[in-house]
């Protein structure tokens, strides 16, 4: 739930950021009490969120902490959150390796999705690409057709006005040569392009079929701290997120 | 509904293109080619007996090339063989008239039969050689 922020509120919201800033900023911190914990996260995407003592919730793999005991869970979109304990010693750096696991329902969600961009294919992609092919080759054949033709058409106009029986004989052998090519591409054209009327009949309809018989899967990637607050510093600046109500 | 409709129209575009080509199976209408397979490309105009400059009798035979069977070739110098009955074959050659006809002229002398038959041809100059020989016979 998300609240107008008013001047009072802006003024509170501040105050906190400053005492949340002096709290944890390592040079104001007693240094004799606190040790470094670096998590060491192993995941494929390379997001995590980690909620450190069900309190405060980082998404930077080292912070400095109090010495002794704490408990962090550690998740990421599409693995299950899990919990370790570690415990962190002054002035030293602690390394904790947490390997996550895969989500069942992000398994069955790549799982689906991965049948779902398989049938989308089979049903789209596949018809497409096979009318996109024959309507370029429908193409090719209509633009060397409409060269032969116009070669043709400009040596049967040249025949008609020639006085000379050789070069008459020579525009009919040119004629004929280019006629049979004229021929070939227009059996080609009219096959190709039967085929690419085919194939566009044929993809609308497996589209419009697979976009009413399917839906794309979708997963969510909202994280389980989404309603706790955060702290980062990073070397751009700084970032509080306190949730109210 | 409408994506059938966009489907049928590019059809009937399709069908549209690449037509056969009109007059390429009858490449045989220009009277220089060997393969002339027209009618008979002139006819006779008149033909008037007369007597010339020494007192002879002879037979005036005027036939013309109708610009419509020499189509383009007009201004054009062509040269025509004629011969009437069995006399000498003369070689003629004709320039476009005003009316955009080429009009030729063949003397004869008088037959007893008093049916003269003019044959014409083209005349090659490159090939020495006559082609599309026709006959047409007339009384003065």
């Amino acid at each position: 739930m998300k609240h107008k922020v008013t001047p009072g509120r802006f003024v509170i919201l501040t105050a906190l950021c400053w005492c949340a800033l002096l709290f944890l900023c390592p040079a104001n911190t007693a240094a004799q009490n606190t040790g470094v914990v670096k998590f060491l996260v192993d995941n494929q995407n390379g997001y995590f969120e980690i909620l450190v003592d069900d309190t405060l919730l980082i998404k930077r793999y080292k912070d400095t902490l109090t010495a002794g005991p704490h408990k962090a869970e550690i998740w990421s979109y599409g693995y299950d959150v899990k919990e370790v304990e570690f415990m962190v010693v002054p002035d030293t750096t602690v390394e904790l390796y947490v390997k996550l696991d895969r989500s069942t329902a992000y398994m069955a969600y790549e799982q689906s999705y991965h049948n779902y961009r398989q049938k989308f294919h089979k049903s789209v992609t596949l018809p497409v690409s096979l009318t996109l092919s024959m309507g370029i080759t429908a193409g090719v054949f209509m633009l060397n057709g409409y060269d032969l033709k116009r070669q043709i058409t400009a040596d049967i106009n040249e025949y008609a006005l020639t006085p000379q029986a050789s070069e008459i004989a020579l525009l009919k052998a040119s004629i004929e040569s280019n006629n049979r090519k004229y021929t070939i591409c227009r059996y080609g054209y009219y096959v190709s392009g039967g085929l690419t009327l085919v194939g566009i009949a044929t993809s609308l309809y497996t589209g419009l079929k697979f976009r009413s018989d399917n839906e794309e899967p979708t997963y969510s990637r909202s994280s389980p701290f989404e309603t706790r607050s955060s702290f980062y510093i990073g070397p751009g600046g700084f970032q509080f997120i306190y949730r109210i109500g | 509904m409408k994506y059938w409709i966009v489907v049928i129209a590019l059809g009937l575009v399709t069908s549209s293109c690449l037509k056969k080509i009109e007059g390429v199976d009858t490449l045989n209408t220009n009277i220089f080619d060997k393969e002339y397979a027209g009618d008979c490309w002139f006819y006779i105009d008149d033909a008037y007996s007369y007597y010339n400059d020494f007192g002879f009798p002879r037979v005036m035979i005027k036939a013309v090339l109708p610009e419509e069977n020499a189509p383009g070739l007009q201004s054009y110098l062509i040269y025509i063989t004629c011969r009437v009955n069995n006399q000498q074959e003369v070689l003629f050659n004709s320039y476009l008239n005003t009316s955009g006809d080429y009009t030729f002229f063949y003397d004869a002398a008088p037959e007893t039969s008093n049916e003269y038959c003019l044959e014409a041809g083209i005349y090659l100059q490159d090939e020495d050689t006559t082609i599309n020989r026709f006959t047409l016979c007339t009384q003065p």
